[in-house]
């Protein structure tokens, strides 16, 4: 089961409202690269690991994606929720307010909703962990695509922090795809 | 919390601190990890995996007690979460294992010491008999509530 724990992964403090951003930032909770789909993604992909370690990577690194899509969410709610009707209409989010006024809906950042389109779960391990080996980078070139955007440091840190974690989590997926080829999956 | 420009270095100069304390100052360079402050303000414990964009490092700043207790909490949380997910491919490495544990309890104490003080962080920490205090603001997408 899940527990909810009342602290983000990594601390978002936005210093100033910037619409522009969120709108682009809103690409990584429910665009085709998103922390929505990675959350989904492993959390699926869980069910048909073959082994101990695999189950226990696709759950955890799962999890952790559910704490990524917060963060996302957190910096999209405070980068927004200061705009005026002038700014709306500036920056063009006139047709994110007639659907969603100031909320935070799953999609990308041309306001395409989410669809689980964007993920696969083939029920085979080394067709699903290439798969999260693609997806780990994608993600990781669109933070980098993102913090090219902003020169805002309050946006920039937890970029940085996110792209990091996709680092990671490729390195960890590589493993496990290497060890189980070597095992003959 | 926020961030200066001037913060965003990793230097051996910034510890001039003098109730500096040796122990904490575990400067091993054959260690694999990086300290937990310097871990989780790059996003990753393990010195090989960490690869920066650009000259993009960050350095988080806190100010007040509040933000230092849950900037250590959350720093000791990212410290296990990655070493868990090293631990799920690699289960009998022991010298990860006997770190993964000393944290696990530095993170216990200061979780209490954050309850006690500020209020819950899941539901089963409430012990008020007076009001639900889960509720109260701020959570954590407010500003100011991290």
């Amino acid at each position: 089961m899940f527990k909810y724990e009342k602290i983000l992964e990594y601390p978002i403090n936005i210093k100033s409202k910037d619409l522009k951003m969120a709108k682009l930032l809103v690409d990584q909770f429910g665009g085709p690269s998103g922390e929505l789909g990675a959350a989904l993604r492993y959390l699926t992909q869980r069910f048909t690991m073959p082994d101990d370690k695999g189950k226990a990577l696709l759950n955890d690194i799962g999890c952790e994606e559910l704490g990524h899509v917060e963060m996302i969410c957190t910096m999209i709610h405070q980068l927004i929720k200061d705009a005026t009707i002038d700014e709306v209409k500036k920056y063009g989010l006139e047709p994110w307010y007639v659907q969603h006024k100031k909320g935070v809906y799953p999609m990308d950042s041309n306001g395409i909703p989410f669809t689980s389109a964007y993920i696969a779960t083939t029920g085979n391990p080394i067709v699903d962990l290439q798969e999260d080996l693609a997806a780990e980078e994608k993600a990781r070139a669109t933070y980098e695509n993102l913090m090219d955007l902003t020169s805002d440091e309050s946006i920039l840190a937890p970029l940085s922090f996110l792209r990091q974690r996709e680092v990671v989590h490729y390195a960890r997926f590589k493993e496990l795809l290497e060890y189980y080829k070597s095992k003959g999956y | 919390m926020y961030f200066t420009e001037e913060n965003n270095y990793f230097e051996f100069n910034d510890y001039t601190d003098i109730d500096f304390k040796m122990n904490d100052f575990n400067y091993n360079r054959d260690s694999k990890l990086y300290s937990v402050d310097e871990g989780f303000n790059k996003g990753n414990m393990f010195r090989d995996l960490y690869s920066k964009y650009k000259n993009h490092i960050y350095k988080l700043k806190v100010s007040t007690e509040k933000d230092k207790l849950l900037y250590n909490i959350q720093s000791y949380i990212f410290a296990l979460k990655d070493l868990n997910l090293y631990l799920d491919t690699h289960p009998n490495d022991k010298e990860i294992l006997k770190k993964y544990n000393e944290y696990s309890k530095t993170l216990d104490s200061l979780k209490n010491k954050y309850i006690n003080t500020y209020g819950p962080l899941c539901t089963s920490n409430v012990n008020s008999t007076e009001k639900w205090t889960w509720i109260n603001n701020p959570w954590p997408w407010d500003k100011g509530g991290n």
